[in-house]
């Protein structure tokens, strides 16, 4: 298993009704993974922020990996134990 | 330095005269919107008078328009405004900069008026008044058709324009607009109609400058903060900012709407047909939509995010049909697509609210019929259209009662697609924009898009924790005056800032290497910034010669007064249906909106009432600017 600690920010820590929280998981989940079982365990309001309406990880999702920008291309590498996330939910101007 | 030509133009006297352009205001201004700044602050010969011929009207370019800088495709209209009576301007994209660009000219200063209407035709071998009787009271789109002739390129207004509609806009290129303040009435007071501009690629750039420009190319387009913008266009935004309660609805009673997936990016998706790009652009954000039949059959460019939310959920439209179609009509007409939904959603609360009836419209939220013939009353100064027509600040001092509670706007501007109780750094650079509520001014992106890269290069990092919480009011301040700053260079330069503030693909370092690149010259980022803070206060320098001050800097009170309750939404996947939640999520409210205007004015140099200290004119180099003041 491994830990990893995930820290919402903005209308994300509303969604999910904590600032950061500490989340065990197999050995070898991706990122995406990760995301779906904060999704799951937390259902609504958090699943429908972090998952778009295809069930896929939603494009306006921010993630940074220790802090780290991450790609969409990346969110199928494994964490690592002790990986810090920090998640916005991306808007911007007009 | 720019080797364009300056040409002042009296359609009175109907004298043109070339000049070389003065190297002393560009290295302080850039060019764009700050050499237009500096040249309306000198020459404004009648403030009182919005419309007075000897008020010019200036068009300018970037040292980077037209160029093959990625993005280089912005010019910048400073007037007079006739919506706000204050300092005013207008950018716009396109084609049309880059073509007056490579016809040789950094600026069209336009004075007096033309006896009959008129258009430009305007080449590198000179500029002729030609007579435009046969397109007066032609829509904009008909008038790009006759005078988009041998390649031109073309900047006109509508019957809105003509007419004296306070929030009429510059069409060019079909379907691109320099919109706000009021430039299209202002041209229509001057019997101006159109520019017709025809350009030649014959400027040698520097090759380091090509360079340059290719590596920025290739940096905005591999972005990953382009991508949404690229993909479905400023759209994409409907969603997440319905999301979070910045969605605003029937005229700010709302953050949200609980049927945002039939406004949003692949409702827009259905209507569209080919995706397009400005002069230089990789991002390509702008769409053409088609509605092949029906009542709103038609084709044409956009809506883009702001529209969509104006017309829209703003006043409770939720056709797609019916807001393409109102983006369709304000094109054409030559109106603001973002002041003409504002206003009309104002006129349905005050209808709501029992201050305003029609006889011939409902007024009711969300009735089609009353929207599209708002528009057009509007653009013809008919009916209930004329006292619209006018912007919402006169609209609702004339209604009366408690009708300047419901107008959303500052300094007389309606306010842009964004919900201050939300995202409080724009509620804040609304405020404080020396043109009136701009979403453009400041765009202060980096807390709500999570850019927290851009956070931590440009911020002391004990900063940047409050910073990037978008309910934090404490730094909001910081971020509007960096982006002000950050936001003067990118217009001044002729470049759009979906390629810096918005997105930051590009920081202000690579423009600064790329400008040195270009002038052959040593620019640093600091120095770049500094001409954009330079701006920025020869800007407010100018309202404070009419009088302006802290007591200007005010957003409407609903935002002070009312706390905006933000739910969740959750779609049921057996029956579709969506369902809201039974408590809000978040209570959306400005803390300490004082506090945040008195560190902005500190942070900025500026006294206690929103006026540039002596010391603070010194150090930007401004005296020489005010000794009328």
């Amino acid at each position: 298993m491994i830990t990893i600690h995930v820290r919402y920010h903005n209308i994300l820590q509303r969604g999910a009704g904590t600032a950061r929280e500490t989340v065990e998981l197999p050995d070898g989940t991706s990122l995406a993974e990760a995301l779906r079982h904060l999704a799951d365990q937390h259902g609504a309001p958090l699943r429908e922020m972090l998952l778009g309406s295809d069930g896929n990880i939603a494009s306006y999702l921010v993630i940074f990996r220790n802090g780290q920008l991450i790609g969409q291309q990346q969110l199928q590498l494994p964490l690592a134990n002790g990986d810090e996330l920090m998640l916005f939910l991306a808007i911007s101007g007009g | 330095m720019s080797k364009q030509t300056v040409a002042w133009i009296d359609l009175s006297t109907k004298k043109v005269s070339l000049q070389p352009p003065d190297p002393s205001l560009t290295t302080a201004f850039l060019g764009g919107r700050g050499l237009g700044a500096a040249l309306l602050f000198r020459h404004i010969a009648n403030p009182n008078d919005p419309f007075a011929p000897e008020n010019p009207l200036i068009f300018a370019v970037g040292p980077f328009t037209g160029t093959p800088w990625p993005t280089g495709a912005r010019y910048h209209v400073t007037f007079h405004s006739p919506l706000t009576g204050i300092y005013g301007y207008a950018n716009g994209s396109g084609f049309f900069g880059p073509a007056l660009r490579r016809a040789g000219y950094q600026a069209l200063v336009i004075t007096g008026r033309a006896e009959r209407p008129v258009y430009l035709e305007v080449t590198p071998e000179g500029i002729a008044i030609r007579p435009a009787e046969h397109l007066w009271g032609l829509g904009t789109v008909a008038t790009h058709e006759a005078l988009e002739t041998n390649g031109a390129r073309v900047a006109c207004i509508g019957p809105a324009g003509e007419r004296g509609v306070r929030i009429a806009a510059i069409i060019n290129d079909r379907g691109r607009a320099a919109a706000r303040c009021g430039g299209g009435a202002v041209m229509g007071s001057k019997n101006l109609k159109a520019i017709q501009v025809r350009g030649r690629s014959e400027e040698s750039l520097p090759f380091p400058f090509l360079e340059q420009a290719r590596r920025a190319f290739a940096k905005v387009r591999d972005h990953p903060n382009v991508v949404g913008l690229r993909d479905w266009g400023t759209v994409v935004l409907v969603k997440p900012k319905n999301r979070v309660g910045d969605l605003p609805a029937r005229n700010h009673q709302l953050g949200q709407v609980p049927w945002a997936e039939r406004v949003d990016a692949q409702a827009i998706a259905r209507y569209t047909y080919q995706t397009k790009g400005c002069f230089s652009c990789p991002i390509r954000c702008s769409r053409l939509t088609r509605i092949e039949n029906g009542p709103y059959a038609g084709e044409l460019e956009g809506p883009e995010y702001e529209t969509t939310d104006a017309l829209g959920p703003m006043c409770w439209i939720s056709d797609p049909e019916v807001i393409i179609h109102a983006n369709r009509m304000c094109n054409d007409f030559g109106l603001d697509t973002i002041s003409t939904g504002v206003v009309i959603a104002f006129a349905m609360e005050c209808h709501e609210r029992g201050l305003l009836h029609s006889d011939d419209l409902s007024l009711e939220w969300g009735d089609a019929n009353a929207v599209l013939g708002l528009i057009e009353r509007i653009a013809r100064r008919e009916g209930l259209g004329d006292l619209l027509s006018e912007g919402i600040r006169r609209a609702a001092e004339r209604i009366g009662g408690n009708a300047p509670h419901y107008a959303m706007h500052v300094k007389g501007m309606e306010l842009p697609r964004q919900e201050p109780r939300i995202a409080k750094g724009f509620g804040l650079g609304h405020a404080t924009s020396n043109r009136g509520a701009d979403h453009l001014y400041a765009l202060p992106t980096i807390d709500l898009a999570g850019n927290l890269e851009a956070a931590r290069h440009f911020f002391p990092a004990e900063l940047v924790p409050q910073l990037m919480e978008t309910d934090n009011e404490a730094y909001k301040p910081d971020l509007v005056v960096f982006t002000e700053h950050y936001c003067a260079v990118s217009d001044a330069l002729g470049i759009c800032k979906f390629s810096t503030a918005e997105t930051y693909a590009l920081y202000p370092e690579d423009l600064a290497s790329g400008l040195s690149a270009l002038w052959k010259r040593e620019i640093s980022s600091a120095e770049l910034l500094k001409a954009g803070e330079r701006i920025v206060n020869l800007e407010r320098l100018y309202n404070v010669r009419l009088g302006l001050s802290r007591a200007d800097d005010r957003l409407p009170t609903r935002f002070l007064t009312e706390p905006l309750e933000i739910y969740a939404f959750t779609r049921d996947e057996v029956t579709g249906g969506v369902y809201t939640s039974p408590e809000p999520l978040h209570v959306g409210r400005l803390h300490d909106f004082e506090a945040m205007l008195d560190r902005y004015y500190s942070l900025r140099g500026w006294d206690k009432n929103g006026i540039p200290t002596p010391e603070t004119v010194r150090r930007l180099g401004l005296e020489p600017w005010i000794s009328s003041l």
